[in-house]
C-alpha cells in the first residue's frame, strides 16, 4: 500500500468510501508523506481515504457456533475496523470456537485482538435453551 | 438372497399399480426401483390428465387400455385418496381444417366406447370454457377426461402394495440377470441380489436395457422430451376444463391443464432426442408454449410462472404399447413405451399384465386379507377451522406451519417422511411443501431440519432427489478462509 | 379455539411490525404481534453485516443489534403480546372487526378479534422459475436469502465454488459472506448495464475480494445433472444473448438475487388490491389498503432499501392505525397520487392536504443532477434538486398544507411526482 512516495512521485487511487450507504467516490493522491483526499461529502470520508492508503481496514461481520439447538449461531462484529491482513485469521479463529450461553448483546468475546484494540463483541443476546 | 414369486422392474406409474394388483393374490413381490423413490423418473414429469380415450384409434392397445382405465379412477380414488376431478377436456378447434381433425377424434372416441363424447359448435364450446380464445369455431368435449395429482397418485399405489405385503427395494438399479432352471438371479449396481420366478419389464426408460440384461427382445427406447410451465393458483389463465389444440402426427400438442390444486400448466413440447438423461429446459421452447397456449386461452400469461420442467417419454417405434410375454425369454413380460396415456392406462395395465401372466401360468390365489384402502392423511390445507384446532390439541405438529405458500404443517412432513420418502423432492411430491408460489424459499430449512431429527440424517446427507444432488457439505469452520485477493483466477 | 379480543392486530414481527407495535402500545392500546418464527426480528436476524441504522440510530450496526433494540422495546411494553411460532391461516373482514385465525403447536387455532389489522409480513424472493433460466434442473440453486439464512442463521456453507446471479444488495452481501466463510465467488452476473446494488457494497464485496462484475450478461443455461457443474453466461447485445461470446464458468451453486416481492399471501386472505407496480397494497394517505382497518407497512407495501424508512413508515403507520381507532369517525379529505414522469410508483397512493404528508418514491432512472417535481393539477407546487438518482435508491420528501393549499374541494386535485 503506497502511504507515501519517493520525492516527486505522485500516486493517485479512485475508490469508493464505504464509511455509509451514499458511498462518495474519491480520489485519494499520494505525494512524498501526503495524503488528499477530494470528492468526500463528509469529514468520514477523509478518514477513510486516508486509511485506505495507509493501512486499509474492515468491519469484520460473522457468526459463531453456540451450544443452543434453538439459536446454533450468534453473530458478532468486531468493534472498529481491523487491518485487512487480520480478517482471515480473525474468521478462522471465531469459526474455531464455541460461545458458551447466556450471552448478552455487546459482550466481549474475543478481547483486543493481536494487540489492535479491537474487540469482538455479540450482536445479539442468547438465553440458555431451557430458559 | 430373497427369493420373490415376481419381480416388477420399474416403480413408476406402471410398475406400481401392476405391483399393486398383483399384492391381492397369494404371491411374494419385489418392487425393483433404481431411484431412491419410487416415480422419480418417466413419472416425475407427468401432466396429470386421465385421458378420455379418443386420440387413438381403437385398432391400438392403448386406446383400449386408456378407456377402461378412465373408468376405474372413481373407485381408486375412494380408496387410496390422491387428488382427482373428473372436470372434462376439450379439444379447440380454429378452422374448418381442423373441425375436419375434431370429427375424425370423435368418431374414434365412440368407437373406442368413450361415454358423453360431443361435437361442439362454437357457441357450446364457449359456454363450456369462457375462457377460450373467441376465434375458435367449434370442438369436442369429453366430459370423462380429468386431472390428477400423478405423485401423489403413485405414492399411493404403492403405499397400498406395501401394505399388502410388497417389498419395496430403492436404489436398485438392475445391471444384471441370469436364469438357473425355473428362477431369475437379478443383481444391481451395488452388488445386492434377489430371486424371481417372474420378472415385469416396466422399466420406463430404460425398458430396453434390461430387456437386453434378461436376454429377451431387442428394441430401443427413445426418449422424447417434453417441457412443461407451471403458473401460480388462480392465475388468469386458469380454466375450468383441460383445453387441447387439435393433434398432430407427433403429439397431443401443447395444452392448457388447470391442475387439481389450482394451478396452471402449459405444454408439453415433443422433441425427440437420443440422452436419456437430458431434462433441460431450453430458451425457444418457453416461446413456443406460449405462444401455443395463448391461441387456445388467450389470458395465460408468463408473468404467473413460478417454475418449469422436463420429462422424457419412452417411446417405442409403432407408438403403441409393448405389453407382451416374452416370446423368448420365459417368464418376462414387456411394459414397455408407456407414453401417453399410460397414466390414464395404468390401472387397466396392471389388469392386461396379471391377465397375461395367469395365462402364461402364474398361479393366482386371492388373498381374503387384502385391503385396497389406505387411510387417508389428514392434511390442514382443506380442513375447517373447528378440525384444524382439534388436530393440534391431539398432534401438536399439525400447529407448525412448514410451507406457508401450500399450508403444509410438520405432521404432513412427517407422514411422509414415515412413508419413506426422505429427500426435498419425495417429500415436496407427497405434501406439496416447496410447490408454491416461492418454490421452497421458505420452507427448505424447515424441512431440513424435520428430515434431519427424523431420519437422524446429517444435513450432509440429505439430497433433493437421492444420487449426487446434496444440498450442502460442509458446515462453517471446515473450510479455512482464505479471501485477500491474490487467489489464481 | 382461543378467542382473543384486541384493539391492532400486527402480522409479523420484524422491523416494520415491531415499529408498528410499540407506537400503538405507546398510544395506549392493546397489541398482539403474530409472528410464524420462534423469534422476533424478521430478516434482520439473519442479515449479521452492518450498515443498519444510521439515520434512526445515528450509528452503524448489524442487522440482529438494530432488531434487538426494537425488541426490547416491544419486550418493555406491556400492552403487547407476542405470538411466535404462529401462523396465519385464514382472515375474515366483519366490517368494524376483523377476524384474523392463526395456529401454532401450543395454541392450537387463535381467533383474533381486531379493531384493526397491520400488514407488515415483509416480503419474499423471486425465484429461478420466475425468471426462467433454462437447463437443468440440479441440486444447488439457492436465492440468495435462503443461502444467507442457512449460513448465518444454520451455520452451513452452501457450496464451495459460487456464481451470484444479480448485482443487487443481497447478492453482493452475499458474495462477501461466502467468501467470508471460505468458498470461492466466480463471478457476479448482472442483466442490466450497471449494477444494481449500492456502489458502497460493489466496493467492500466484490472490489475488496477481486470478484468480477458481468454487466449486461445473463446465465444463458445451467449444467449439471445431480449437482449443479457450471453455467454458460452470455452478454446481451440488442436484448438477445449473444451466445458466440458465451462463457461457461465451472461451480457447484448458484445463488439467485433476482428481486424481492411483497408478500402477500395474508393480505390476499382479505382480497386487497394490489398495486402492479409495487406488487403491494394500494393504501390511502393513511396507509390504509382497500380493505378498511386494514393497514399496510414495511416490505409488505413495497420493498425498502434502508430499515431506517421501514422504522420511520410503521410508526407513521401505527399512528394512522390509533386515530382510526380513536377517530369520531370524522375521516380526512383525500386526493390521488400518481407516478409522473420518470417515476416507477409514489407511496401512498393518496394524500391529506390539511396536514404533512410523507412521500417514498423510486425513480426509473440512472441520473445526475435532477429535479424531483410536485404539481397540482398540472401546477408546479414543490420542487428540490437532487445530485443522483437511481432505481435501487428509495427516494422520500415531504409536503404539507403550505404546498398544498390549493388543494380545494372542487378540483381533481391530483398530484403527480416527476423526476427529471
Amino acid at each position: 500500500m503506497a502511504s507515501t512516495t519517493k520525492s516527486g512521485e505522485v500516486v493517485r487511487r479512485e475508490m469508493v468510501c464505504i464509511s455509509c450507504p451514499i458511498g462518495c467516490r474519491l480520489t485519494v493522491t499520494v505525494s512524498g508523506e501526503v495524503i488528499t483526499v477530494e470528492g468526500n461529502r463528509c469529514a468520514r470520508g477523509e478518514v477513510y481515504g486516508t486509511e485506505e492508503m495507509r493501512s486499509p481496514k474492515r468491519v469484520v461481520t460473522a457468526t459463531m457456533a453456540t451450544d443452543s439447538e434453538r439459536i446454533p449461531r450468534l453473530p458478532v462484529r468486531t468493534t472498529a475496523a481491523l487491518p485487512k491482513e487480520l480478517i482471515d485469521g480473525l474468521l478462522n479463529e471465531i469459526y474455531g470456537r464455541r460461545v458458551p450461553l447466556p450471552v448478552r448483546r455487546g459482550e466481549i468475546i474475543i478481547q483486543d485482538y493481536r494487540g489492535t484494540g479491537i474487540d469482538v463483541v455479540a450482536a445479539r443476546s442468547i438465553t440458555r435453551d431451557s430458559a | 438372497m430373497q427369493h420373490y414369486d415376481v419381480a416388477v422392474i420399474g416403480a413408476g406409474v406402471t410398475g406400481a399399480a401392476i405391483a399393486r394388483r398383483l399384492s391381492a393374490y397369494r404371491l411374494s413381490v419385489a418392487l425393483l426401483e433404481r431411484e431412491c423413490d419410487v416415480s422419480f423418473g418417466v413419472s416425475k414429469a407427468n401432466s396429470g390428465i386421465i385421458h378420455a380415450g379418443f386420440h387413438h384409434g381403437p385398432q391400438t392397445l392403448k386406446a383400449r387400455l386408456e378407456v377402461r382405465g378412465n373408468v376405474m379412477y372413481d373407485a381408486l380414488q375412494r380408496e387410496l385418496h390422491f387428488p382427482f376431478k373428473r372436470c372434462g377436456i376439450l379439444v379447440a378447434a380454429f378452422s374448418i381444417e381442423e373441425m375436419k381433425t375434431v370429427e375424425r377424434l370423435y368418431e374414434q372416441g365412440v368407437a373406442n366406447g368413450v361415454i358423453g363424447i360431443e361435437m361442439c359448435s362454437r357457441a357450446r364450446i364457449l359456454a363450456l370454457e369462457p375462457k377460450l380464445n373467441p376465434d375458435v369455431v367449434g370442438g369436442l368435449h369429453a366430459p370423462s377426461g380429468g386431472i390428477i395429482e400423478p405423485y401423489r397418485f403413485v405414492f399411493s399405489l404403492v403405499e397400498s402394495a406395501k401394505k399388502n405385503g410388497v417389498e419395496l427395494l430403492t436404489e436398485f438399479d438392475v445391471v444384471e440377470a441370469h436364469r438357473d432352471g425355473a428362477v431369475y438371479t437379478i443383481r444391481s449396481s451395488s452388488g445386492s441380489e434377489i430371486a424371481a420366478d417372474w420378472v415385469v419389464n416396466a422399466a420406463g426408460l430404460y425398458a430396453d436395457k434390461v430387456s437386453r440384461i434378461f436376454g429377451a427382445e431387442d428394441y430401443e427406447i427413445t426418449p422424447r422430451k417434453g417441457e412443461e410451465f407451471l403458473m401460480e393458483r388462480d392465475a388468469k389463465g386458469y380454466t375450468s376444463r383441460v383445453v387441447f389444440p387439435v393433434p398432430t402426427p407427433n403429439s397431443k400438442g401443447m395444452l392448457v391443464i388447470p391442475t387439481v390444486e389450482g394451478t396452471t400448466m402449459v405444454g408439453p413440447t415433443a422433441v425427440e432426442g437420443d440422452d436419456k438423461e437430458d431434462k433441460a429446459t431450453t430458451a425457444e421452447n418457453f416461446e413456443r408454449v406460449f405462444y401455443s397456449a395463448r391461441r387456445l386461452v388467450p389470458t395465460v400469461s408468463e408473468r404467473d410462472i413460478i417454475t418449469s420442467f422436463a420429462g422424457l417419454r419412452p417411446t417405442l417405434p409403432g407408438d403403441d404399447f409393448y405389453i407382451e410375454l416374452s416370446k423368448i425369454a420365459p417368464s418376462f413380460v414387456h411394459v414397455a413405451g408407456i407414453q401417453s396415456p399410460g397414466l390414464t392406462a395404468s390401472p387397466a395395465v396392471a389388469e392386461y399384465v396379471k391377465d397375461l401372466l395367469k395365462r402364461a401360468g402364474l398361479v393366482l390365489i386371492e388373498k381374503p386379507e387384502y385391503d385396497p384402502n389406505i387411510p387417508e392423511l389428514k392434511r390442514l390445507r382443506s380442513l375447517p377451522m373447528e378440525e384444524v384446532d382439534e388436530l393440534i390439541t391431539q398432534d401438536p405438529a399439525y400447529g407448525e406451519i412448514v410451507c406457508r405458500c401450500e399450508t403444509v404443517s410438520e405432521a404432513e412432513i412427517k407422514a411422509a417422511i414415515k412413508q419413506g420418502h426422505t429427500t426435498l423432492d419425495g417429500i415436496k411430491f407427497y405434501t406439496r411443501a416447496g410447490m408454491g408460489r416461492c418454490q421452497g424459499g421458505f420452507c427448505t430449512y424447515k424441512v431440513l431440519k424435520i428430515l434431519s431429527r427424523e431420519t437422524g440424517m446429517s444435513w450432509e446427507e440429505i439430497t433433493r432427489r437421492g444420487g449426487g444432488s446434496y444440498i450442502t457439505k460442509e458446515h462453517i469452520g471446515d473450510l479455512p478462509v482464505k479471501s485477500l485477493p491474490g487467489r489464481v483466477e | 379455539m382461543k378467542e382473543i379480543k384486541i384493539d391492532v392486530v400486527v402480522v409479523g414481527g420484524g422491523s416494520a411490525g415491531l415499529a408498528a407495535a410499540a407506537e400503538a402500545a405507546r398510544r395506549g392500546h392493546s397489541v398482539a404481534i403474530i409472528e410464524r418464527e420462534v423469534q422476533l426480528g424478521g430478516i434482520l436476524n439473519q442479515c449479521i453485516h452492518n450498515g443498519f441504522g444510521l439515520h434512526y440510530f445515528k450509528e452503524e450496526l448489524t442487522g440482529p443489534e438494530y432488531a434487538e433494540r426494537f425488541v426490547d422495546i416491544v419486550g418493555g411494553l406491556p400492552a403487547i403480546r407476542v405470538h411466535s411460532d404462529s401462523a396465519v391461516i385464514a382472515g375474515e373482514d366483519s366490517g368494524d372487526r376483523k377476524r384474523i385465525y392463526a395456529i401454532s403447536p401450543k395454541e392450537g387455532v387463535m381467533r383474533f378479534n381486531a379493531r384493526a389489522v397491520v400488514l407488515a409480513m415483509g416480503c419474499r424472493e423471486r425465484n429461478r422459475g420466475n425468471i426462467g433460466i433454462p437447463g437443468t434442473r440440479p441440486s444447488g440453486i439457492f436465492t440468495a436469502g435462503l443461502a444467507q439464512r442457512l449460513v448465518n442463521i444454520d451455520g452451513y456453507v452452501p457450496g464451495r465454488n459460487v456464481v451470484i446471479v444479480g448485482s443487487g444488495d443481497i447478492g453482493l452481501i452475499m458474495a462477501r459472506r461466502m467468501s467470508w466463510v471460505g468458498a470461492t465467488v466466480h463471478a457476479v452476473v448482472e442483466i442490466q448495464p450497471y449494477p444494481s446494488g449500492l456502489t458502497r457494497n460493489i466496493a467492500q464485496c466484490l472490489n475488496d475480494f477481486r470478484i468480477p462484475l458481468y454487466l449486461s450478461h445473463v446465465v444463458a443455461a445451467i449444467h449439471g445433472k445431480d449437482r449443479v457443474e457450471g453455467v454458460t453466461i452470455a452478454p446481451i447485445i440488442d436484448q438477445h444473448p449473444a451466445m458466440e461470446q458465451a462463457k461457461r464458468i465451472d461451480c457447484d451453486t448458484l445463488l439467485l438475487s433476482v428481486g424481492l416481492v411483497p408478500d402477500n399471501e395474508v393480505a390476499n386472505k382479505f382480497k386487497v388490491e394490489i398495486n402492479p407496480e409495487t406488487n403491494g397494497a394500494y393504501v390511502d394517505a393513511r396507509l390504509m389498503t382497500s380493505c378498511r382497518g386494514l393497514f399496510a407497512c414495511g416490505n409488505v407495501l413495497h420493498v425498502h432499501d434502508l430499515v431506517d424508512f421501514v422504522t420511520e413508515e410503521a410508526t407513521r403507520c401505527a399512528g394512522f392505525v390509533c386515530d382510526y381507532i380513536e377517530g369520531e369517525g370524522k375521516e380526512e379529505r383525500q386526493y390521488k397520487v400518481m407516478p409522473g414522469k420518470n417515476v416507477k410508483y409514489v407511496l401512498p397512493n393518496m394524500y391529506a392536504p390539511e396536514r404533512e404528508n410523507r412521500f417514498y418514491l423510486r425513480p426509473m432512472i440512472v441520473k445526475n443532477d435532477v429535479h424531483l417535481t410536485v404539481t397540482l393539477d398540472g401546477e408546479q407546487v414543490y420542487s428540490r434538486r437532487l445530485p443522483h438518482v437511481q432505481p435501487s435508491e428509495m427516494m422520500s420528501f415531504t409536503i404539507g398544507p403550505k404546498q398544498l393549499v390549493k388543494a380545494d374541494h372542487d378540483r381533481a386535485n391530483v398530484l403527480e411526482v416527476g423526476v427529471e
